[in-house]
């Protein structure tokens, strides 16, 4: 296939389709490359997120993408948990590959995408990140031990946001709908 | 189930949706969930923050996937914007929460592209579709399919929602006919050459019981009467109308483009021999009506396309119809024994002659006593993007085609080009040749 036949056919019926489909898994190898070089730097062990990356893009049903976000998330458990700039990439960084990656299962990468079509992803993503980020500023800040192995808040106060963590979540997972997917 | 019979022009497809879950909806879950469970068992807060967006993305886009219940409704428009294109636009009135929309769409039977749209609609999905060809054709197709919230939840992809047309062919004035060798009836615009009433000159002959008395020449019975009971009378030729059964070859459809014709690509391939079949034959039973004459129908490859000979306009009408819907059907020739012709008519027979089918049902026709015309509806082969072994391949078939043709020839078989390529004579002056009188060599030659 040349790059001839790539591009944009002058008559396709949608006008404003004009994202080429295979621009959600460049982002996808993009994002999973940057971030794997901020999780382990210049290690052996970013090679491995950058293959990871690269095979995710390439073949999306593989679902190498959530086994790039557990391997960059255990890269933290080689350093102390403190409120760092890479922790806050590495946040949004495994967000944003799992939304990637759920667009790349189903978006045709030979295909013309409308940029509206990303909208909505990112505005969610958005409105995720915002509290995600500032509870990770306040939970790291309170509840990461310092440089003394001291714990700024107990583990008994931790249960307890946590508890009220899970409570909130699981509300919002049980809310009650109406009887729309009772045929499912 | 698609709705199209109230007006061609308008498809309307009214689905309900089966939604399949995304694998990724179920990897992110567990992600998120595992990613928890480590920081808990390690007392890690950082991997117990790491899942949570994770987590709260999956549950965010869980919540907001479409009803199964909901109904779409795709309405596919045609509409004609100009002599050789016909304009066509889609709306999609997709379930509720259904924030985008695949579709797959081909033109003219041509290579499928994909584009994906978010819903509703921001712009207008619209295009045009060039005519390219005549008959029935597939003009644009659409595949579709949903989408829910991060693409978590899929509908399967529903039936295709097409747009067809039938495009007439165009015609040609013929203006010189050929006849058969055998007119038929005391009725008609052709003269005949038997005796009757309302042609020209034809002799002075003795009168004989049923001549009409006003026939009687006085002046040639008082020349060469010998008796006094000799008449002489004028005799006319009579007037009759011709038969003609039109049949076509439409097993195959080959164009212009020699790579094309494994492919068959309607955008590619040129004019086809189809396009050029049909044209002939609406013309040809165009001018034969026109003249009065009775003319029928047979696609060689359907039997259902059949049109017994006939005349008048109703019948034209008839007749053009089962024309423009001949389309290559990809039956093999399954008749035992050759169609059966009406006596003394005359048989077009509009072929590519790239088999011996076609030649041998000629050679029986014309071994029957017809006049059998092939008509050569081959266009004239164009090379571009061909390889090597095509052309190769293309010049082999050329002359096993040329050995047909010969055969033909050979055996009183008249053979038309009608394709006016450069260099040959113009097509009436071609069907000029076909319609002069034959040479009396005989009884062969006669016009009876």
């Amino acid at each position: 296939m040349s790059l001839r036949d790539r591009a944009r056919p002058p008559d396709l019926p949608a006008a404003d389709a004009r994202v080429p489909g295979i621009a959600a898994r460049v982002m996808l190898a993009i994002v999973g490359v940057l971030v794997s070089l901020v999780a382990y730097g210049s290690s052996g062990w970013s090679v491995v997120g950058i293959l990871l990356s690269l095979s995710a893009a390439w073949a999306p049903r593989n679902l190498l993408a959530w086994v790039l976000i557990v391997f960059l998330a255990l890269g933290e458990l080689s350093r102390h948990a403190a409120l760092t700039w890479q922790f806050l990439v590495l946040l949004a960084g495994v967000h944003l590959l799992h939304v990637l990656g759920l667009l790349t299962l189903e978006l045709p990468w030979r295909g013309w995408v409308q940029p509206a079509v990303f909208a909505r992803p990112l505005l969610r993503f958005i409105a995720i990140q915002i509290p995600a980020q500032l509870l990770a500023v306040v939970a790291l800040l309170a509840l990461a031990p310092n440089a003394h192995g001291h714990r700024p808040v107990t583990v008994a106060a931790f249960t307890v946001i946590g508890a009220a963590a899970l409570a909130g979540l699981t509300l919002l997972l049980l809310r009650a709908r109406p009887n729309e997917h009772l045929g499912r | 189930m698609t709705d199209s019979a109230s007006n061609p022009d308008r498809i309307t497809a009214t689905t309900t949706q089966r939604w399949m879950r995304s694998p990724g909806l179920v990897a992110g879950a567990a992600t998120g969930l595992l990613l928890a469970a480590i920081g808990l068992i390690a007392s890690r807060i950082d991997l117990a923050l790491l899942s949570l967006p994770l987590v709260a993305a999956v549950a965010v886009s869980w919540d907001r996937r479409p009803a199964a219940e909901d109904r779409a409704t795709v309405t596919l428009s045609l509409a004609d914007s100009g002599d050789s294109e016909i304009g066509y636009s889609l709306d999609i009135r997709a379930p509720h929460r259904v924030e985008t929309t695949v579709l797959r769409y081909s033109v003219l039977g041509g290579e499928a592209r994909e584009f994906v749209v978010a819903t509703p609609l921001t712009g207008e999905i619209a295009g045009t579709v060039p005519l390219l060809h005549s008959g029935p054709q597939e003009l644009v197709r659409f595949d579709y399919r949903f989408l829910g919230a991060d693409a978590v939840e899929a509908s399967t992809p529903q039936e295709p929602i097409i747009g067809e047309r039938v495009v007439a062919p165009t015609h040609t004035t013929i203006r010189s006919l050929p006849l058969p060798h055998r007119l038929q009836g005391m009725t008609g615009a052709h003269e005949s050459a038997r005796a009757g009433d309302g042609g020209e000159f034809r002799d002075i002959h003795l009168f004989t019981a049923g001549d009409r008395l006003r026939r009687i020449d006085w002046k040639a019975t008082a020349r060469h009467a010998q008796n006094a009971g000799d008449l002489y009378v004028r005799r006319t030729n009579t007037l009759a109308d011709a038969t003609v059964l039109i049949v076509m070859d439409s097993r195959d459809d080959v164009g212009e483009q020699v790579a094309e014709w494994s492919r068959n690509s309607a955008t590619e391939k040129g004019i086809s021999s189809l396009d050029l079949a049909r044209e002939a034959a609406s013309s040809i039973a165009n001018a034969y009506i026109a003249a009065g004459d009775r003319v029928g129908f047979q696609d060689l490859s359907s039997r259902a396309r059949m049109v017994p000979h006939a005349s008048g306009a109703r019948h034209l009408w008839r007749l053009l119809r089962a024309i423009e819907v001949t389309a290559p059907s990809a039956v093999p020739f399954q008749h035992r024994r050759p169609p059966i012709v009406p006596p003394g008519a005359l048989v077009y027979l509009l072929s590519s002659l790239l088999d011996d089918q076609s030649v041998n049902l000629a050679l029986t026709w014309r071994g029957n006593g017809h006049r059998v015309i092939a008509v050569d509806v081959l266009p004239p082969a164009r090379f571009a993007r061909s390889t090597r072994y095509e052309r190769l391949a293309h010049r082999m078939v050329m002359m096993e085609r040329d050995d047909r043709t010969r055969i033909l020839r050979s055996r009183g078989v008249d053979l038309l080009h009608w394709f006016e390529d450069r260099g040959s004579l113009p097509l009436s002056a071609r069907l000029a040749l076909l319609s002069r009188p034959p040479r009396r060599l005989g009884s062969a030659g006669v016009r009876r």
